[in-house]
């Protein structure tokens, strides 16, 4: 009776999404529906196409509102720390910087991060803020991490890889809860998330929250830099709504406001102070109609951003941006085998600084797209995309003087790149699944690479400027995966291996050998400058058990090797220093256990040594190797609830050291929160 | 059956299951069928035709002959296998991102 039971409900909530299912980007997708059905979390990330998150021809990894909850954590980055292959460091409570599979550094440019498929890192340096994301953890059904290049579907900065954080979908998802915490560092923030519905017709979800508290103490830094942080202050607000129009046919619009202000490690090495307002809006539509899935959608995302730091006093220190873009594809099905999407994009952004740029620079991209998934037999598909960006820069303003570059140069300046992903998809056995994966991504030159413009003196005896002859970095990525499903132990395995060459490195001007202009000053210039290879493995097993255990093993190995121009004749200027800037190895362990009304977590991560970086004292244009010795950082989280709508709960981080050396920044701080969630 | 009570509510869809013999089914009004291994066959498959129904089994083979509209592996990992050519036949669409996820045939 209960295996047909369990399978009544299954066929009926294939009644349900048949009904409800809708298109693939932003939330069209019922994501809770398909889960249900599917018995494991969908995904759209990996094609474009909604699917299985066991049959996409990826290395994804998807953490749930469950993994999220128990990791304690009150950051993104804090979640991700988990993954095996993601190198998080933390330079403050509310700095920390995300990379995938090495190549990490403060500013990293070289990630991509969404929210339901609205980029949310800033063009200026191609970075991630990541506490003006305006997202609040309990509001995120799912969060999907591709490690590897996705450039074919998303475009530029889909290098190292792709984040996709997936909100509850207000037409679907009832999410209602309220929670407040409190703990060390003078910790206080809080986080509301309510959801209305009108049936199944219309849905919007509002959400609130914030923090304050005071970072860790700066005792290991220089008087400059402990004088140029500030503690953090972060709020955030969102609005997303949600509307049925017909059958088939959905339209939604989604808006955000967050302020921050929290000190930051730069690519300097030093630190300052950010002061950052942002802001979206955005609009799609989708239809399910004869001639496939159609969807277009159009948003704009703004920022503005104050830095506080001695070492750029003398300049204006604002910088004011904006991008709107505009998507539209159409997804089908040819036949019972061939899915195929394309897609265009429109881009337009734009960056004004007077300190920073001499004026506003921008550019404008057009993008075409087109993935193919060829379903070979019931067990074996391949998927194929290709995507093609056609970049036209601008800029207005004036030159730094002696940088040789006229605006002419700037406004003539255009090229086309294109990017590819293939992935075979091999289901070897009910249980055992192997994925070969070969992508090219591509890395823009981020909008200050292009168009910085400090002139002689301004800084120092120099002039430092962007380039707009720098050209795009590539990734060339091989990879191959092998999952096996371990159904007696409720478990599953994931091993890959890869490969990687970067080619082309970007960097800033500060960390380039200078050289003599054309008007005889000595001047910087944003430069390619060289290449760099990766290879690789990772490990992990992740199950639970009927009797409410949980656990996670993961181990991640990466080493690199650099052939660039920098940080030649023993002076060291740069941070693209990856063969030692990357920590080797990583090893991932969680247990977990729920009962009655406890749920208790421990959670660990051990990191082996590596080299940071941070500004000389005696010269600002030089760096310091800060030696960071292998660690290991202890989490735990206890929740009880209390009844049906209350829950209390404490978490630990780092509870096995006071403090610990984890980057260049100040040491890492034992940190210890208490808290109360309302659920209705 | 009626350990389901009033009905299973999923998503935004309350079901109201019935058992009903095979032979009767001509007689029967419905809107889903789920239909029992053994029990699917011709006459079976035009009473769900001839009121537009889905028609549900776990017999992948009774769906590759035509018989029912879409079957449902749910021993260990779920796989679905629908036939077009009979969802036509019932006049039966599906979303085009479920048909993405599921076997076509």
């Amino acid at each position: 009776m209960k295996y047909w039971l369990s399978y009544v409900a299954l066929c009926v909530t294939i009644i349900v999404v048949a009904a409800l299912s809708a298109g693939p980007r932003a939330q069209q997708l019922d994501y809770g529906t398909l889960e249900q059905v599917f018995h494991e979390p969908v995904t759209t990330s990996a094609t474009g196409q909604p699917q299985r998150a066991s049959e996409a021809p990826v290395n994804m990894t998807i953490i749930t509102q469950d993994d999220i909850r128990r990791t304690g954590a009150t950051t993104i980055p804090d979640v991700l720390q988990y993954v095996a292959g993601v190198d998080v460091r933390r330079y403050g409570i509310a700095d920390e910087e995300v990379g995938i599979r090495g190549y990490n550094a403060a500013y990293n440019p070289r990630l991509l991060v969404l929210v339901n498929g609205r980029q949310v890192y800033s063009d200026d340096y191609g970075r991630v803020f990541w506490p003006t994301v305006p997202v609040q953890l309990a509001e995120i059904r799912q969060i999907e991490v591709i490690e590897g290049p996705n450039s074919a579907l998303y475009g530029f900065n889909a290098v190292s890889g792709v984040i996709n954080i997936i909100t509850f979908d207000p037409l679907h998802d009832r999410i209602n809860t309220a929670t407040l915490q409190g703990g060390t560092q003078h910790y206080w923030g809080g986080s509301a998330v309510a959801t209305g519905q009108i049936e199944d017709r219309a849905g919007l979800r509002i959400s609130v929250g914030g923090y304050q508290t005071q970072d860790y103490a700066p005792a290991n830094l220089s008087a400059v830099d402990a004088l140029n942080r500030r503690n953090p202050l972060v709020g955030a607000f969102n609005v997303d709504g949600r509307l049925q129009i017909a059958p088939g046919v959905q339209a939604y619009i989604d808006g955000s406001m967050s302020d921050s202000r929290f000190a930051e490690m730069t690519f300097e090495g030093s630190f300052e102070t950010n002061t950052t307002r942002a802001n979206s809006i955005r609009a799609g539509l989708s239809a399910d109609t004869g001639i496939g899935l159609l969807s277009f959608s159009a948003y704009r995302n703004g920022q503005e951003l104050s830095i506080d730091s001695s070492a750029v006093a003398g300049l204006p220190s604002w910088v004011n941006e904006s991008v709107y873009i505009v998507q539209a594809s159409d997804l089908l099905k040819l036949g019972a085998d061939h899915v195929v999407r394309i897609g265009l994009e429109y881009r337009n952004n734009a960056e004004t600084s007077p300190g920073f740029i001499g004026g506003t620079i921008g550019y404008q991209v057009y993008a075409g797209s087109l993935m193919w998934n060829w379903q070979i037999t019931p067990s074996v598909a391949l998927t194929n995309a290709v995507r093609v960006d056609e970049l036209q820069l601008r800029y207005s303003g004036n030159l730094a003087a002696g940088s040789g570059f006229t605006v002419g140069n700037y406004n003539s300046t255009n090229f086309a790149v294109p990017s590819f992903n293939s992935g075979l998809v091999v289901a070897v056995t009910p249980q055992d699944t192997v994925r070969l994966m070969i992508a090219r991504g591509v890395q823009l030159p981020s909008l200050f690479d292009f168009g910085v413009q400090i002139p002689f003196g301004a800084v120092g005896p120099v002039v430092i400027a962007g380039n707009p002859d720098v050209h795009p970095s590539t990734v060339d990525n091989i990879e191959l995966d092998y999952d096996r499903a371990l159904p007696a132990i409720d478990s599953g395995l994931r091993f890959a291996v890869f490969a990687q060459r970067n080619r082309d490195l970007i960097s800033q001007p500060f960390a380039v050998p200078p050289v003599l202009g054309p008007t005889g000053l000595p001047l910087l210039l944003t430069s390619n400058v060289g290449s760099s290879n990766a290879m690789g493995a990772q490990i992990g097993i992740k199950g639970h058990a009927d009797s409410g255990f949980r656990w996670n093993v993961s181990y991640a190995y990466v080493a690199t090797t650099d052939n660039t121009v920098l940080n030649r004749g023993g002076l060291i200027t740069s941070a693209i220093n990856y063969a030692n800037s990357t920590p080797r190895s990583v090893g991932i362990a969680g247990i977990g256990y729920t009962r009655d009304r406890w749920e208790l977590d421990l959670m660990g991560r051990w990191q082996s040594s590596y080299q940071d970086f941070r500004a000389s004292v005696s010269n600002p244009f030089l760096l310091e190797p800060v030696e960071v010795r292998n660690y290991v950082s202890l989490n735990a989280r206890a929740a009880y609830r209390l009844t049906d709508n209350f829950t209390v709960h404490v978490s630990a981080q780092q509870f096995n050291a006071s403090q610990l050396l984890q980057t260049a920044g100040p040491l890492v701080e034992r940190r210890v929160l208490f808290g109360i969630t309302a659920g209705f | 059956m009626t350990a389901l009570g009033k009905g299973l509510p999923i998503g935004g869809a309350i079901l109201t299951p019935r058992l009903v013999d095979a032979a009767a089914l001509g007689s029967t009004d419905f809107g889903l069928a789920i239909i029992a291994a053994n029990a699917n066959g011709e006459a079976v498959a035009q009473s769900v035709d001839a009121r537009h129904a889905l028609c549900v089994t776990a017999d992948r083979t009774a769906v590759q002959r035509g018989l029912c509209t879409v079957a449902i592996n749910s021993a260990g990992r779920v796989d679905i296998f629908l036939n077009n050519r009979v969802a036509q036949r019932a006049g039966i669409t599906f979303a085009t991102a479920f048909r993405m996820m599921v076997h076509e045939q």
